[in-house]
């Protein structure tokens, strides 16, 4: 339980070793590498001169793409395990040409977004036309003369009497094309020499010119009317179509080639940290220098990797000295381990601080039970988290949330069977607490763990600081507290009068060591004043009655859900369909919120109420080179 | 329909409405802020559903608050429980903590929320510290369904 001990590993190698170094090394994934530092005055290495950047990108961009046209069930998502890939296999990928593959890709994506938008500007053109579908004069013959000017319009419908009582006062004609349902679309002729005026009357009304686009003139021969142009549109937007519909197909074949290029991306992304880790190195003429941490267990290890590298290879490893920030590494045994998730969820404890894991485990196990307390839900999360962990077999930090589920799931089923019920029904013969009709025994039992939880916080940091001289004034304040907070508890309970004086005695401690001043009126001032977090203690022991209330409303929901189901059932026929409809759905919304109310609300205890008490985070977790897939794992 | 019956609906009633109405605007909240997030990044949508369902919680407080005050009463079974005014007096005041504590915070969530869902866009790797901040806020909705819970189950009809 615990800190991992972590020691700083200097390496020194030929420099024609370096390439092998750093492959060895990130095949091992034990190591992290530290920039080595200018002062040392030794040159910096350069890498091969390749980037993969580009590459990368071109591959992200394909597998982007390549996934839209994947049709992927729910559970190929999330029971598929993801595949392994060993040395050979890598070898083969960093030496193969992926340009021709992606090349492919690329052609078939730029393709279908070109015909796509085409297509789009054809479909604009074609409802732009449409309007103007019924004239019969070719557009072409549609001149000005030496007097009369041509026009198209658009007006507002609700404008048109207006437009025509222009007629009788001013040298115009018109005559409607179409209408829709807003508009009107009308051609109009008018005398060139009022047309001045004209043009003023027209913008009061609205009026909005049509040009025929640049684009279709051209297409269009002299001779056509609009709706041969229409028909020409038609068929070139079928032509694309098919040709899109081609595209498609294309793409759906390609797809197979998806999981190539996913490993493929995967390897190729782990050499360029490959390549980036060169600038973490250092150089003489002849040798090369690298140096970083490493867990003390693995040092073995690595030295078993690197000795047959090189007869003259130097591994040198000391512990870390006063004013380095070593990297931590929490360690503990397996079934403690998903629980180091919240751990992390927080942050990493300071180096050579105190891991919470072992402490918080029991009561977030506990908490979680108590906020869910439903046994049925607890079954199904169980079975789900077990399923998941040993069909998908998943790595890291999924495999611990996995088993951490599967541990709240078993603890909801205790739970639940204890305080609460089997999808809304209580089995009465294992009930200790009835929620429902004995609240305020089970607010007692919420607020009695909240106690524990939290007198014992404080028991660690009071430990903790007596193993520090300068500290022991905070422990013997924390002593204080920890006499003073049960034996109040008891006083006000019990009345007995030695609890009474016992608290007074851990009143006094408090009192005499809860401020650092020196002189003695500030101090007991202080001190006194150092009394008064009594109240904090107070609110955060309250605030484990959250344990009841969402106890509770998974307990009512549940029972809510029944109830509705019995007066389903009542409905001749139509209840025998909708019945289990309502159960199933109900209980599964009822499962997804209160797992996730429990889940937030136990963390935040841990966090808000318990953490506060004794844990310092602030160091960062070690980050080795190692080997890391986003698809695939590495062997 | 006697004041006292009637003054135990408005309770129940105005539990489920208020608290609904507030996680109804605080789910809105954050589910906005999720939409624009995830009109960068879609693949971001499960990890945004949690936070977006989480000012939600007020909504079912009230709702379970009010089907408590149902059951109470017998409507469901429907043999309806004599109430007196006083008694019914009694109910609608049980109800309030829930429902207005529900109403504001679920409000507040929602926008603490909106924030994380921002905050997750920029640092994918810290979705829970914002859980965290939300359910700081859900605290004093959990206290007053609490509270709502005890003075109903202290009630005799």
């Amino acid at each position: 339980m615990g800190l991992a001990a972590v020691e700083r590993v200097e390496v020194i190698a030929l420099s024609s070793l370096k390439d092998e170094l750093l492959s060895e090394l990130q095949e091992a994934g034990i190591l992290e590498l530290e920039t080595v530092e200018p002062e040392l005055g030794l040159e910096p290495v350069s890498g091969p001169e390749v980037s993969l950047e580009p590459l990368l990108f071109r591959f992200r961009q394909a597998i982007k793409y390549l996934s839209l046209w994947k049709k992927s069930g729910l559970q190929e998502k999330l029971f598929k395990p993801k595949p392994t890939i060993n040395r050979e296999e890598r070898q083969a990928i960093l030496k193969q040409d992926w340009d021709s593959l992606l090349k492919a890709v690329e052609e078939v994506e730029l393709k279908y977004r070109e015909i796509g938008a085409e297509l789009k500007g054809l479909e604009k053109e074609k409802a732009l036309l449409l309007p103007w579908q019924p004239l019969t004069v070719p557009l072409s013959e549609l001149k000005p003369t030496a007097t009369v000017e041509v026009f198209l319009i658009r007006l507002n419908r609700s404008r048109l009497p207006e437009l025509s009582s222009l007629l009788s006062e001013w040298p115009l004609w018109f005559s409607p094309v179409s209408q829709d349902k807003k508009n009107a679309y009308l051609f109009l002729l008018a005398w060139k020499p009022a047309l001045d005026e004209i043009e003023e009357k027209w913008k009061e009304l609205g009026v909005s010119f049509f040009y025929l686009p640049e684009s279709l003139l051209k297409k269009m021969p002299p001779a056509d009317k609009v709706q041969d142009l229409m028909a020409h549109l038609e068929q070139e937007i079928i032509a694309k179509k098919q040709y899109l519909l081609s595209l498609e197909a294309e793409s759906r074949r390609l797809t197979e080639w998806l999981p190539q290029l996913t490993s493929a991306y995967d390897v190729l992304a782990n050499e360029q940290e490959r390549i980036n880790a060169y600038n973490r190195l250092a150089q003489t003429e002849k040798t090369v220098f690298l140096r970083g941490w490493i867990k003390s267990a693995d040092l073995e290890p690595l030295k078993k990797r690197l000795d047959p590298l090189s007869s003259s290879l130097e591994i040198r490893h000391r512990p870390p000295v006063a004013g380095e920030e070593p990297p931590v590494v929490l360690k503990n045994p397996a079934v403690l381990q998903p629980f180091q998730i919240i751990t992390q969820l927080y942050g990493f404890p300071r180096p050579g601080g105190i891991d919470p894991t072992l402490p918080l485990a029991p009561f977030f196990f506990l908490f979680v039970g108590l906020c869910v307390s439903e046994a049925g839900y607890g079954l199904l999360v169980a079975l789900l988290s077990l399923f998941f962990w040993l069909k998908v077999k998943p790595k890291g930090s999924t495999l611990l949330f996995s088993q951490l589920m599967l541990f709240l799931g078993v603890s909801t089923i205790i739970l639940g069977t204890l305080v609460g019920g089997w999808f809304g029904f209580p089995v009465r013969q294992l009930l200790i607490i009835d929620p429902l009709t004995q609240p305020v025994t089970f607010l007692l039992l919420a607020l009695a763990l909240g106690f524990i939880q939290v007198w014992f916080g404080t028991l660690i940091k009071a430990i903790s600081c007596f193993q520090k001289k300068e500290t022991i004034p905070v422990g013997l304040t924390q002593t204080g507290w920890l006499v003073l907070l049960p034996s109040i508890v008891l006083y006000g309970l019990k009345k007995i009068q030695i609890f009474g004086f016992i608290s007074l005695l851990g009143a006094g401690l408090v009192i005499l060591f809860a401020s650092p001043k020196r002189n003695p009126i500030a101090r007991f001032l202080g001190g006194l004043y150092g009394l008064y977090d009594i109240s904090k203690y107070l609110g955060d022991v309250l605030s484990y009655s959250r344990l009841l209330a969402l106890g509770l409303s998974t307990s009512v929901i549940a029972m809510v859900v029944n109830t509705l189901c019995q007066t389903a059932l009542n409905i001749p026929i139509v209840g025998w369909v909708v019945t289990p409809i309502i159960f199933l759905g109900g209980h599964l919304f009822n499962l997804a919120i209160s797992f996730l109310g429990g889940f937030v609300h136990s963390m935040r205890l841990q966090f808000v109420e318990f953490f506060t008490k004794f844990y310092e985070s602030g160091g960062k977790p070690l980050r080795p080179l190692a080997l890391q897939g986003k698809y695939v794992d590495f062997q | 329909m006697e004041m006292g019956l009637a003054l135990a609906f408005l309770g129940a009633a105005s539990a489920a409405t208020l608290a609904g109405i507030g996680s109804a605007i605080g789910v809105g909240l954050a589910g906005q802020a999720a939409s624009g997030v995830m009109s960068e990044d879609p693949e971001k949508f499960g990890s945004l559903l949690l936070l977006v369902a989480l000012p939600g919680t007020q909504g079912i407080y009230g709702f379970l608050s009010a089907f408590l005050v149902i059951l109470k009463l017998g409507v469901t079974g429907g043999k309806i429980a004599q109430v007196n005014v006083h008694q019914g007096w009694q109910l609608l005041i049980a109800c309030l903590p829930v429902a207005l504590a529900g109403l504001i915070s679920a409000i507040h969530q929602g926008k603490v929320c909106a924030s994380g869902i921002y905050m997750v866009a920029k640092q994918p790797k810290d979705m829970t510290k914002p859980l965290i901040l939300g359910a700081l806020v859900e605290t004093y909705a959990v206290l007053g369904l609490l509270i709502t819970i005890l003075l109903l189950n202290g009630i005799k009809l």
